[in-house]
């Protein structure tokens, strides 16, 4: 792939107070030429106030961003360079397609054929040629968040800020989308910088995740590391299903949970000093075991239900801890009965309570971007 | 696959990365400073040398006497016999008159929002062409029709009926004149309320046994109280700053605006400081009633939960006939004054006595000799209007979105202030603030136009900053993002989103500036002369050109109803409220 000119996005010490609340906490975070990189968390988690600072439109409290190396904490957005698509994607309802993109052509003082050859080139790049003389209430949700794509591509930016540019799209489009949102990244080489609050999103496309919690960066890196390594609680509660067990850890990599267990639990990533801390299990780290005497916890089943490619049980621990597993084959045990898990894999973490309880952060409605006219 | 193509850079904008400045490791948390700041300062500048100071100086003059701090002048007007009757008699002339506007318009709004009646949007389109008419035309054109030498006077009384009242002018008569030029304000907020209410509130009602008298007591009236309120305050406020119907059919009743404009204005004595007091007394009275009204509204606002739209109920027979009829009368009542105006208009006149011989001859003098106060009208306000509309655009910006912290809601404040002041008011303090001093604009056309701009800036003000809180600030700053500066930004992107309301305010606006008469009286001088001011000298005089009076009425009237026309053809929910 050609190297496009995206450039690489540095943020040290940044935070931000609002009359209020602090937004932001002392975030750093170094983000690499070309590279998908996303923002995720939970809603009022930061993760919007920082991308609003990479693209100028707020100013931080203190900290540099830099692009490049170069320090731009002090720009304008309209100076910085960037490509920025919003949530709602604010395409300018009074204006045609063909001139949305071409608003900050114009503004660059580029001529007219190459303004027209542009517009034709990134309509044609989402895949919207022909339209460009349509007006945005004309389009669907889908083909107006394409046009936002690019009017920013348009541009040729060093930096494509998206925030949550697929939320107010359907189930179906948002997959679509997410494939072809990163097909164009990688296409025009710039670096990207994405927020959201799915995680499978966030999974899916990035080279490098940064999970967000209370105005900091709980824990930065590749999908893998994020899933299968938590650092924190609230990082391995945040994505996926876990249930989080109460312990002690010897600081040699050892753990002794609170609750009887029976036999040695599996070698686990995360080494920690000595004192409490919390070991994650994933229910696809587990299984169930008729025989309990082979299991590592003992559960009373509290439910089974069949998802197609297997069950998913959920278990109450002695302690009264919640504990979901998922296994291939039905279970013998049943409601109320006793049945036994084995840990195939796990992680442990340093105690925390504030991780993360709530299944699913609630998506923002998208706003109306100007009223329908009164009646 | 273009990469090719793309891979070429963009010439950054000018300073785009530049080389790295200073760090600055603590920075104030704040939005840049710039235009909009310099913006926001100039404003509040202009509108408080405009409308506060006038102000300040009228509460000087007030407390002001023999140099010194001072409550003589309100001792004064508050013993002078003269004074007393006229603030009884406005404060009764309004509460009476507020009372029976509402008595009329209520039920005219109900059964229009109610039930499915024949030539709703013709009742609609009178109502606002009713809230836009020129204050003083009732007054005017009910003297001209029922006056001592009125023509429905003489024309009865030749026919051997005798009225049981010698003339309309007198206090009656101003009740009369301001209910029926008022109901129309009512109607309107009492319609919009009663189509408003969820339609399963009357449902749940009756399922729970409530006849239909009871569900309109108790459910439907209760719902629309807000709407009323507001009705009541803003009709009462209208007849008890009103100017010219006191002083055309009042007959000498005192009342506070006629007894403050002669006390400010009369040749035989003025005494500028008891009109000052007078004055302030009048801006106490509108201030109290604007904080009744927002105490009484304070536990009433109800939310509507519902999207139905409220159904028509069919009605027919007698019930019908006995609607539409009661429809009828409230709204030919309301239109007398139009139809006498556009009626005398064409029928000749000899030393103000009516003659039954129609004739283009009113039109024709109004052309030869008046033309220049028609164009001095219209030009006036216009100026005034496209003032009035930069400024409310600016101020709805930086209220709604920059928000500074004091300069923001200080300029909200001070735009909202002429909504309280009465015309004749405001008239006194621009006289005393711009009638000596460095700046003198008594006596030019600048100040006419200074007091139509103060009067309608917090309707225009209002009108836009609800468009502008529809627009999302994304979309100003995805222009920002594409590269465009703040300024830029707001002129293409902002600016033309709110423009309907840009049009349709600024054109309501031109409208009542186009008639305004309480404040224009007092502050004309020669040669700029309005068709207000013509009109109302005309109609105190007896033997005066009536027939080229109401001429010119029709053309004002025109200038009001012709825009408001395509505006409301252009967008639907125009009204002057």
């Amino acid at each position: 792939m050609e190297r496009g000119n995206g450039v690489a996005v540095g943020v040290e010490a940044i935070s931000k107070e609002f009359p209020g609340h602090v937004a932001l906490k002392g975030v750093d975070l170094e983000i690499e030429a070309r590279s998908f990189t996303t923002l995720l968390g939970p809603s009022g988690c930061g993760k919007t106030t920082l991308l609003r600072i990479l693209a100028g439109f707020e100013t931080a409290t203190s900290g540099r961003v830099t692009f490049d190396g170069r320090d731009i904490a002090r720009m304008p957005s309209w100076k910085r360079n960037i490509g920025f698509v919003f949530q709602n994607y604010a395409l300018w309802p009074h204006m045609s397609i063909r001139d949305n993109i071409a608003y900050g052509l114009k503004l660059r003082k580029l001529g007219k054929e190459q303004i027209a050859e542009r517009v034709a080139e990134s309509l044609r790049m989402v895949g919207l040629d022909g339209r460009a003389e349509a007006f945005p209430g004309q389009l669907s949700g889908g083909q107006q968040q394409r046009v936002a794509i690019a009017r920013a591509l348009a541009l040729r930016p060093n930096v494509l800020l998206l925030d949550e540019p697929l939320s107010n799209l359907d189930a179906k489009m948002r997959i679509g989308m997410r494939q072809e949102l990163l097909r164009l990244q990688r296409e025009v080489g710039i670096t990207a910088v994405y927020v959201t609050h799915d995680q499978e999103e966030a999974l899916e496309m990035s080279d490098q995740v940064a999970v967000m919690h209370d105005g900091r960066i709980d824990q930065v890196g590749s999908p893998q590391a994020i899933y299968e390594t938590p650092e924190t609680a609230f990082v391995a509660s945040f994505i996926g299903h876990v249930t989080l067990l109460g312990g002690v850890s010897d600081g040699a990599g050892g753990f002794r949970p609170d609750l009887p267990i029976a036999g040695t639990l599996p070698a686990f990533s995360g080494a920690l000093p000595n004192g409490r801390a919390q070991l994650v299990l994933r229910p696809e780290d587990l299984d169930l075991v008729d025989d309990v005497e082979q299991a590592h916890l003992r559960g009373t089943l509290v439910r089974s239900s069949y998802h197609g490619r297997g069950y998913r049980s959920a278990l109450r621990l002695a302690d009264g801890t919640m504990c979901e597993v998922d296994h291939r084959r039905p279970v013998a045990a049943g409601t109320g009965e006793e049945a036994g898990i084995r840990v195939g894999a796990a992680a442990l973490v340093p105690e925390s309570d504030d991780y993360y309880r709530e299944a699913a952060p609630e998506a923002e409605a998208a706003e109306e971007l100007v009223a329908a006219p009164a009646a | 696959m273009p990469s090719n193509d793309l891979r070429e850079r963009v010439e950054p904008l000018e300073e785009t990365l530049a080389p790295p400045a200073p760090v600055p490791v603590k920075r104030r948390a704040s939005r840049r400073p710039g235009v909009w700041l310099l913006v926001a300062l100039g404003l509040l500048l202009l509108l408080a040398s405009t409308i506060v100071l006038p102000q300040l100086r009228l509460v000087g003059e007030a407390f002001t006497d023999d140099g010194g701090f001072s409550f003589a002048n309100f001792i004064e007007f508050f013993t002078t016999p003269r004074f007393q009757e006229a603030i009884l008699n406005s404060l009764v002339v309004a509460v009476v008159a507020g009372v029976l506007a509402c008595a009329v318009a209520v039920p005219a709004a109900y059964v229009l929002a109610q039930f499915d009646l024949p030539g709703r949007n013709g009742f609609l389109t009178l109502a606002t062409m009713a809230t836009v008419s020129p204050p003083f035309l009732g007054a005017y054109a009910w003297v001209l029709l029922l006056g001592r030498g009125g023509i429905l006077t003489t024309q009865l009384r030749a026919w051997g009926i005798e009225l049981p009242f010698d003339t309309i002018i007198g206090p009656g008569g101003i009740v009369w004149v301001t209910v029926w030029a008022t109901q129309a304000l009512v109607f309107l907020l009492a319609y919009d309320a009663f189509r408003a209410i969820d339609p399963s509130l009357d449902e749940a009602s009756s399922s729970v046994g409530a006849g239909p008298w009871r569900t309109r007591l108790r459910i439907v009236l209760p719902m629309a109280v807000p709407a009323l309120v507001t009705g009541f305050y803003m009709s009462s406020m209208k007849i008890f700053t009103d100017f010219g119907t006191p002083l055309i059919i009042g007959g000498g009743t005192p009342m506070l605006p006629t007894a403050v404009y002669y006390e400010f204005l009369s040749e035989v004595s003025t005494n500028p400081a008891i009109a000052s007091a007078g004055s302030l007394v009048m801006l106490g009275v509108a201030c109290i009633a604007l904080a009744l009204q927002q105490w009484a509204l304070r536990r009433r606002t109800y939310a509507s939960v519902s999207s139905r739209r409220r159904p028509l109920q069919p009605v027919r027979g007698v019930k019908k006939g006995l609607m539409i009829a009661y429809l009828g009368v409230v709204f030919g009542l309301s239109f007398v004054p139009h139809l006498v105006v556009v009626g005398t208009s064409l029928l000749t006149w000899k030393a103000g006595i009516l003659k039954w011989i129609p004739t283009f001859d009113n039109y024709v003098r109004l052309f030869d000799e008046n033309l220049e106060v028609i164009l001095m009208s219209l030009l006036l306000a216009g100026i005034a209007c496209v003032l009035c509309v930069i400024v409310a655009v600016l101020v709805a910006y930086l209220t709604v979105r920059r928000r500074y912290t004091v300069i923001s809601p200080a300029l909200n404040v001070i735009t909202m202030v002429p909504y309280i002041i009465p015309g004749t008011v405001l008239a006194i303090g621009l006289i005393l603030a711009f009638g000596s001093g460095p700046l003198i604009l008594t006596g030019t056309a600048t100040i006419l136009v200074l007091a139509y701009f103060i009067r309608r800036i917090p309707y225009v003000t209002k009108s836009i900053e609800a468009a502008l809180t529809q627009v999302h600030p994304a979309l100003e700053e995805a222009a920002m993002s594409v590269g465009a500066k703040p300024m830029r930004a707001f002129r293409q992107i902002t600016v033309p989103l709110v423009r309907p309301a840009i049009v349709s305010g600024g054109t309501v606006g031109f409208l009542q500036m186009v008639t305004e008469l309480s404040a224009t009286v007092m502050l004309y001088s020669v040669p700029f002369i309005t068709m207000t001011v013509v009109i109302f000298t005309n109609a105190m005089q007896p033997a005066s050109p009536f027939g080229v009076a109401s001429a010119m009425t029709v053309v004002l009237m025109l200038a009001v109803y012709i825009p408001l026309y395509f505006v409301r053809r252009k967008f639907a929910s125009v009204t002057s409220v």
